[in-house]
C-alpha cells in the first residue's frame, strides 16, 4: 500500500510535467531517525538484535539514565511537486509517509523492568515519564503556491490521509511499591491507553493540510513549513482504556490450605484483569502529530551551510537541528559535515555529501552519527538524511 | 518498552530479580486443635479435651419384628358360579409370634413396607383385602388390597407393597395377650367383571404377606433376657492426626460413662479397654473387670419419648491413663459383657427403648495442656498448578518469616509430587525455627523472629513448575530441657509470612 502511494505520487509528478510541458520544481527528502539521549547503541544493539543482555550491560545502562529518558524513531519520506506557472499563483502537490515512534520511561522504571524489584524494595518507583506514542501514515495534498514578491513565496495544501497503525499509552501517574519485608507489593496504575484496532490494512482515515513560506534575501534562503494540521478517525474497534487501579498484594491469607490453588487463581485472574489494557473500543478520532520544518541556507564563497530544524509535537521530542557546513569537491560533488541536536538524540556529527546526477537533478545524503558508530558518543543516535532536487526556479543554487 | 519490544526484528532476552509475597498464615492452637475441643483454665491456659464414643449397643440386638406374617393357601371346595364383586371368602386370624424371649405389647414402626404377592388359579381375576386389625395408621387400621389377575389366564400375578411408616401396633390381640397380630383376609370375585364368575372346584389363591425394611421406632413389653458380648476396636484418631511422636503430659482426667437409655434393668462388666499406638497398653483400674449394674432407663409420662437414661460414671484418673495416652494410641479396643434384664421380667411388661437408643459407652479426657512433646506435626497438602509462561523461571529462592510465639521449636519440610503422590523432589531448609522466649513460669513472653532462605536450584524450580501438590510438614518441638512441660495459651501464634525471590529469564 506505501509503495503504491509513492508510486502514484511519482507518476502523478511526471503526468503533471508532460501535461504542462514545463518542467516542476520536485523535491523528495527523506528523514530518518533513531535516537536517545541516554540509552546506549550497545544496549539497543542488544536489545534490538534479541541478544541476552547480562547483568553488567543493565546495571551499567541505569548508572548512565537519568530521572526521565526518551527513546524515539521517525521516519518521514516526503515528496513535493510545485508547478511552474507565469502567473503569480502556481499548483501544489505534496504526499507523505511517515512512522513515528517515541517512548518515554524512567530510570525506576527502566530498572523495575530489566532488572526486576528485588534492586527497589523499600523504593517508591515512579514511572513518571511511561510513555508510548506511535503513528504510521501517509498523507496526500493539493494546493496552490503563491508568489507574493521575487523573494517570497507561500503555499497552502489539503487532502486525505490514511492511517496504518497508531498507539497512545501513557501511565505517568502510575506507581510502583515493595515494602521492606518484601510482604507486600502495590502498583498504582494510573493512565491511558488507546490502539487502533482491527484486522483492515487502513486503521483510519482523515484529513491533513500543511502550509508553507519561502524565500531569498541576498544569498540566504530560507523556508518553514507547518505540516500534519488534521484529524483522523479511526474505526469502531479502535481500544480506548482508562485505567484507575490500585493492585495490593500481600500474597494469600491462608485460612484454609485445602482451598490454596483455588485461592491463588483468583487471586491471579483479578491480577491479569487489573492490567488488562482491553479497554472499551468506540470510534475515536486523534488529531495528526503537528510537523514544523525549517530551512535556510547561506553562501560564503564556497563554503556553504545548512541549517534543518525539524519538530514534531511529541512528549519528548525536542526541535532537531542539523548545522551543514559544506565545501566543493569538484564541479558535481560537495561534501558536508552535518552536525545535528535534538530529536529524541543529543549531539552528534557525521559526513555528507551532495552530488549531482545531472542537469537540474542532485542528490544529498547526510549521517550524522559517526561519534556513536565509533563509539565516541555512546548514545543511541543513527540519523540518516536524503534528499533529491529537481530544480529549475531562478534560486536554484544547488553545487 | 512494550511497543519498541514489540518492533523487534527478535525477542531480547535478560533476566530480572522478582521479589514477591507468596502467603502469610497465623497458626494459634485452635488451629492444631478444634476450638470445640478446647477449654480455658483458670490461669487462662487451655486444656484439650477429647469426647469419644467407645460404643453403643442399640436395641434392634434383641428387639425385632418377623418378617414373614401370613401365608394362605385357598382352595375351592366345590364348583360355584358368583355376580362379581362377591365376596368368596373372608379370613380373620389372630398369629402370636416368637420373638426369641421378648414379649412385646406395643410397638411404633419408624419405616418399612407391607408387601403382598399372590397368585390367582382361578379363571378370572379375583380381588382381595389384608388388614392387620390391631393396627392404627392416620387413625384406622392398615388395610392392603389389589386385583389379582387370573394366573392361568394372563400368566401374571400381584405383587403390591403398602408403606407403614408410622404405623402403631397394639401386639395384645392374641391369648397371650403379647407378641401378636390380628389380621382379615378378604377375597372377592373380580368386580370389574360384566357377567357372572364361575369358580370350579379346586380352583386355588395363594397368598404372602410379608415386612419389608422394618425399622422400630419405640416398642414396648419385656425384652426377655439377653446376654451381649462385644469386643471391638474403635480408631482414635484425635491423637494421631497432630502426628506426635512423643508426649508427656500430667494430670489427665479421664472417665468414662455407661448411659442405659434402655427401659430395662442392665449388669455389665468391661473385661479389657486398651489403647494401640507406639505399643498396647491396657488401662489398669478397679472398674476394669467389675461388675456394674445399670438401672432401667425412665418415661414421664409413659409413650412421650421423655427418655431419661441412668448414667454410671467411672473414673479412671488413678489408672494408668498417662501412659495410655502418652502411648500415643490410634485406636482403642474393648471388651464388653453384660445382660439385660439379668433378674426377669421385673416390669412386669414395661421395657421399653426408642429408635436408635441401647447401651452407650462415652470416654471423655481432659488433657491439660501442660506437655512435653516432640513431633508435633502441622501436615497439609496444598495443590497447586503453576502456569508456565514464555518467561521460566531458572532459580528462585523462598524466604520465610516466622515469629514463633509457641514454646515449642519446629522444624520445615516441603515434598513436591505430582498428580500420582509420587515424592519428585523436596525443598529442606538447614535451620530450625527456635521456639519463643520463655519464662520461669513456663510462659512465652517473646516470638522468636527466624528468616528462613531456602534456595531452589534450576532443577528443584523446574520441579516446582512440574509438579501438582506441595506437602507442607513442620514438626513441633517443646524447647528447652528434654522433656519440659511447657503450657498452651490462647494467643500464642505461630506467624509466618512468605516471600520469593524468583529469577526469572525473560524472552
Amino acid at each position: 500500500m506505501k509503495s503504491t502511494f509513492v508510486f502514484f505520487l511519482i507518476l502523478m509528478t511526471y503526468f503533471l510535467a508532460a501535461q504542462k510541458n514545463t518542467s516542476p520544481e520536485i523535491r523528495i527528502e527523506s528523514w530518518n531517525a533513531l535516537e536517545s539521549k541516554t540509552l546506549s547503541s550497545d544496549f539497543f544493539s542488544s536489545f534490538y538484535f534479541g541478544e541476552y543482555i547480562d547483568s553488567s550491560s543493565k546495571w551499567n545502562e541505569i548508572e548512565h539514565l537519568k530521572e526521565k529518558n526518551h527513546i524515539g524513531f521517525f521516519s518521514n519520506h516526503r515528496i513535493e511537486v510545485m508547478l511552474p506557472s507565469e502567473k503569480k499563483h502556481s499548483l501544489y502537490f505534496s504526499g507523505s509517509h511517515q512512522s513515528l515512534l517515541g517512548a518515554g520511561f524512567s530510570k525506576d522504571l527502566f530498572q523495575l523492568v530489566f532488572t526486576g524489584n528485588n534492586s527497589l524494595i523499600g523504593q517508591h518507583v515512579i514511572t513518571n515519564p511511561a510513555t508510548m506514542n506511535q503513528y504510521s501514515f501517509s498523507t496526500l495534498s493539493a494546493g496552490i503556491a503563491w508568489q507574493i514578491n521575487d523573494d517570497m513565496k507561500i503555499h497552502a495544501a489539503a487532502g486525505p490521509v490514511v492511517l496504518y497503525s497508531f498507539s497512545r499509552l501513557d501511565f505517568s501517574e502510575s506507581d510502583f511499591f515493595t515494602s521492606l519485608s518484601a510482604d507486600s507489593l502495590s502498583l498504582n496504575l494510573d493512565g491511558h491507553y488507546m490502539r487502533a484496532g482491527g484486522n483492515t490494512f487502513i486503521k483510519g482515515s482523515g484529513f491533513g493540510a500543511e502550509l508553507g513560506i519561502e524565500g531569498t534575501n541576498n544569498n540566504f534562503e530560507w523556508r518553514v513549513t507547518l505540516s500534519n494540521i488534521g484529524q483522523i478517525w479511526m474505526n469502531k474497534r479502535t481500544i480506548d482504556s482508562q485505567h484507575d487501579t490500585l493492585l495490593f498484594f500481600t500474597g494469600v491469607e491462608i485460612s484454609d490450605l485445602s482451598n490454596f490453588s483455588a485461592v491463588i487463581d483468583e487471586e491471579l485472574d483479578n491480577f491479569e484483569e487489573s492490567f488488562s489494557l482491553k479497554g472499551d473500543t468506540a470510534n475515536t478520532s486523534i488529531s495528526l502529530p503537528m510537523l514544523i520544518t525549517g530551512e535556510c541556507r547561506a553562501e560564503f564563497g564556497k563554503l556553504r551551510t545548512d541549517l534543518n530544524i525539524l519538530y514534531y509535537n511529541l512528549p519528548g521530542f525536542i526541535p532537531f537541528v542539523q548545522i551543514r557546513p559544506s565545501w566543493p569537491l569538484t564541479e558535481g560533488i560537495r561534501i558536508s559535515l552535518p552536525i545535528k541536536y535534538g530529536g529524541y538524540g543529543s549531539f552528534n556529527a557525521g559526513p555528507g555529501l551532495e552530488f549531482k546526477i545531472f542537469e537540474k537533478l542532485s542528490a544529498q545524503l547526510d549521517f550524522p552519527a559517526a561519534l556513536s558508530v565509533l563509539n565516541i558518543n555512546r548514545n543511541l543516535s543513527y540519523v540518516v538524511v536524503g534528499r533529491i532536487t529537481y530544480k529549475i526556479t531562478e534560486h536554484a543554487s544547488l553545487l | 518498552m512494550a511497543g519498541l519490544l514489540a518492533s523487534c526484528a527478535k525477542d531480547p532476552s535478560w533476566d530480572v530479580d522478582v521479589r514477591t509475597p507468596l502467603f502469610n498464615t497465623s497458626l494459634g492452637v485452635n488451629d492444631l486443635i478444634a476450638d470445640s475441643m478446647l477449654i480455658e483454665n483458670p490461669d487462662t491456659s487451655l486444656t484439650f479435651v477429647m469426647d469419644f464414643d467407645l460404643f453403643n449397643i442399640t436395641a434392634d440386638t434383641f428387639v425385632n419384628m418377623p418378617d414373614s406374617l401370613f401365608y394362605a393357601h385357598y382352595v375351592m371346595p366345590v364348583g360355584l358360579t358368583v355376580p362379581p364383586g362377591t365376596l368368596v371368602l373372608q379370613k380373620t386370624e389372630s398369629r402370636y409370634y416368637n420373638l426369641g424371649g421378648a414379649l412385646l405389647t406395643q410397638m411404633r414402626i419408624k419405616s418399612g413396607t407391607l408387601n403382598i404377592r399372590a397368585y390367582n388359579y382361578v379363571g378370572d381375576a379375583a380381588y382381595i383385602e389384608y388388614s392387620i386389625d390391631n393396627s392404627m395408621l392416620n387413625g384406622a387400621p392398615i388395610v392392603a388390597s389389589g386385583l389379582i389377575p387370573s394366573f392361568p389366564a394372563t400368566g401374571e400375578y400381584l405383587e403390591t407393597q403398602l408403606d407403614v411408616s408410622g404405623m402403631y401396633l397394639d401386639l395384645t390381640q392374641s391369648y397371650m395377650h403379647c407378641n401378636s397380630l390380628k389380621s382379615t383376609m378378604k377375597v372377592f370375585a373380580n368386580p370389574n367383571a360384566t357377567t357372572d364368575i364361575v369358580v370350579n372346584f379346586n380352583d386355588s389363591i395363594n397368598i404372602l404377606v410379608e415386612f419389608k425394611n422394618i425399622v422400630i421406632d419405640y416398642s414396648r413389653g419385656y425384652f426377655g433376657q439377653h446376654e451381649i458380648n462385644s469386643i471391638s476396636a474403635e480408631s482414635f484418631p484425635f491423637i494421631e492426626d497432630l502426628g506426635i511422636d512423643y508426649l508427656d503430659m500430667e494430670n489427665i482426667a479421664m472417665t468414662l460413662t455407661m448411659e442405659n437409655h434402655l427401659g430395662a434393668d442392665a449388669t455389665f462388666t468391661i473385661n479389657e479397654l486398651a489403647g494401640h499406638g507406639i505399643t498396647d497398653i491396657a488401662l489398669n483400674s478397679e472398674w476394669i473387670g467389675k461388675a456394674i449394674n445399670l438401672t432401667r432407663a425412665t418415661e414421664n409420662p409413659v409413650n412421650s419419648g421423655n427418655v431419661t437414661p441412668s448414667v454410671f460414671e467411672m473414673n479412671f484418673d488413678a489408672s494408668n491413663v498417662e501412659a495410655f495416652f502418652e502411648n500415643l494410641p490410634d485406636s482403642i479396643s474393648y471388651d464388653f459383657s453384660g445382660t439385660v434384664n439379668p433378674l426377669g421380667n421385673i416390669s412386669t411388661g414395661n421395657d421399653f427403648v426408642y429408635y436408635g437408643q441401647g447401651l452407650r459407652g462415652k470416654i471423655h479426657a481432659e488433657i491439660p495442656m501442660n506437655i512435653a512433646v516432640q513431633g508435633l506435626t502441622l501436615s497439609d497438602t496444598i495443590d497447586y498448578e503453576l502456569n508456565k509462561s514464555n518467561n521460566f523461571i531458572t532459580q528462585s529462592e523462598l524466604f520465610l518469616d516466622i515469629s514463633n510465639g509457641f514454646p515449642l521449636t519446629a522444624s520445615f519440610k516441603i515434598f513436591l509430587t505430582d498428580e500420582a503422590d509420587n515424592v519428585i523432589d523436596s525443598i529442606i531448609p538447614d535451620n530450625n525455627i527456635p521456639s519463643g522466649t520463655v519464662n520461669a513460669e513456663g510462659k512465652v513472653t517473646a516470638p522468636s523472629l527466624t528468616q528462613m532462605k531456602i534456595t531452589l536450584n534450576e532443577n528443584q524450580t523446574t520441579h516446582l513448575y512440574a509438579c501438582k501438590k506441595a506437602i507442607v510438614v513442620a514438626k513441633l518441638n517443646t524447647g528447652g530441657i528434654s522433656g519440659q512441660k511447657v503450657k498452651f495459651y490462647p494467643w500464642y501464634h505461630l506467624n509466618v509470612l512468605a516471600t520469593g525471590l524468583f529469577n526469572i529469564f525473560i524472552e
